[in-house]
């Protein structure tokens, strides 16, 4: 084991594969490798991201562990109405894997479900990437050397699993804001309303997407917001302006992967967004 | 705002409730045993305060004790180098010599016994001298000596008051 953890990021999304190594201790991080390429199919996914990860070498003896985000086109989000009956963990992925596939009108597709069950009577919270994509991953980090799946999470998830102490409110909307696409989940009472992803240019106003969003997911518009943004988003908090007190600017959806500030990751890489 | 924890690689895990109560008792009782610990070496600390202490005072007793003794001692030593355990004293030579015929008026001793005065009353003058020629004769005294005599009489009869220094001769 090394004296250092060594986490490897993986993001997946319309922006590309994003790979950010970065060694954490004690003084704080240090950042290894840092390497953004376009999105392969789903074929060379694998042998793409073992290519991707052996890039950084570790030094002697260090085991990294890899953190998948997985983004916009790929992650589908769903809000599941209460079933009674359901009792354990894999009945509900298996009502989630059920309704999803009826919902996105693609009965063949496979998907790989996660989902988090709230309380009696709440809606649950799924999530659903293509089962392919999940095995490329898997396949493509157990095939570079030392490196063991830590995650695969949806860039929703991930994103509020990071801010998990900057959401103080029980009742909020927030929006993940990523290249061309937006993520939206709206939260009543600490339970999961809905969650749904909706084409989204920054340049456009936010508000139309949100109601278009909260008429989707049969929810009231919320009266708060939360937005993130991922890196080649090309959004920033001078869009929320004319929200004005209504809604707070989180910033990066996960400063790692695209900094904190959200414009050293477009000079770094030259992404400009649109 | 935890719970909505999505992960397409692990399955979600309850929190290892019974590990972490372990963990905490185990926290407890760590802390407990070195505080007790700690009352432990500070009592022993205390402990060994007092028997210093103790022992100084201890020794401050014996020696003041001593010096005490030592004066005694000293006497009884120097009697002891000068006749032995069991040797006779002056007193004890002149009770043995002593008869019916006299009366003891006065014995003064020096404190190591080398020297003695006896003042007696006899009732004639041939008795007292008896007692002069017995002690001479004991061997134990260096020098008898006759310092006075006087004869008193009352009522009639005639009383002899003699008075005696007798140097005890050394060890043999």
């Amino acid at each position: 084991m090394s004296p250092f953890w060594i986490d490897f990021r993986l993001s997946l999304s319309a922006e590309g594969l994003v790979f950010v190594a970065i060694q954490s201790r004690l003084g704080g991080r240090k950042p290894l490798h840092n390497e953004t390429r376009p999105m392969s199919t789903i074929e060379n996914l694998a042998s793409t991201i073992t290519e991707v990860l052996s890039k950084c070498t570790l030094p002697k003896g260090a085991r990294a562990r890899v953190k998948v985000v997985v983004g916009e086109p790929y992650a589908r989000y769903m809000a599941l109405p209460w079933q009674d009956g359901l009792y354990s963990y894999d009945d509900w992925l298996a009502y989630a894997r059920h309704i999803m596939a009826r919902h996105f009108s693609d009965e063949q597709a496979d998907w790989r479900v996660s989902a988090t069950v709230g309380g009696y009577g709440d809606r649950a919270f799924a999530s659903a990437i293509d089962s392919r994509l999940y095995q490329a991953i898997k396949t493509g980090v157990a095939e570079s050397s030392r490196c063991t799946l830590h995650s695969v999470r949806p860039l929703l998830a991930h994103a509020i699993k990071r801010q998990q102490f900057s959401i103080l409110r029980t009742s909020y909307g927030l929006v993940v804001v990523s290249l061309g696409a937006a993520s939206c989940m709206f939260v009543e009472d600490r339970g999961c309303q809905g969650a749904v992803s909706l084409p989204f240019v920054a340049n456009t106003p936010l508000t139309s997407m949100l109601i278009d969003a909260a008429i989707l997911c049969d929810v009231k518009p919320p009266t708060f917001l939360y937005v993130l943004a991922t890196g080649s988003a090309s959004f920033s908090k001078e869009h929320l302006s004319p929200l004005g007190k209504d809604a707070k600017w989180l910033g990066s959806a996960d400063p790692v992967l695209w900094g904190r500030k959200l414009s050293q990751f477009s000079e770094a890489t030259g992404h400009g967004g649109f | 705002m935890a719970g909505f924890e999505l992960d397409f690689h692990h399955r979600p895990q309850g929190r290892p409730w019974l590990g972490w109560s372990v963990l905490c008792i185990g926290l407890t009782g760590a802390v407990f045993v070195a505080f007790f610990a700690s009352k432990v070496e500070q009592r022993t600390e205390q402990v060994g305060a007092l028997k210093e202490q103790t022992t100084r005072s201890e020794r401050a007793l014996r020696e003041r004790s001593q010096v005490v003794e030592t004066e005694e001692q000293r006497a009884q030593r120097k009697r002891i180098a000068r006749w032995g355990h069991n040797a006779l004293t002056p007193l004890k030579v002149v009770e043995a010599n002593w008869s019916s015929q006299l009366a003891m008026v006065q014995m003064t001793m020096a404190r190591d016994d080398s020297t003695a005065v006896i003042e007696f009353e006899a009732s004639s003058l041939k008795e007292g001298m008896d007692l002069h020629r017995r002690l001479l004769k004991s061997g134990y005294f260096r020098q008898v000596r006759l310092l006075r005599h006087a004869v008193v009489t009352a009522n009639g009869s005639s009383v002899v008051l003699l008075a005696i220094e007798l140097h005890w001769a050394p060890a043999r």
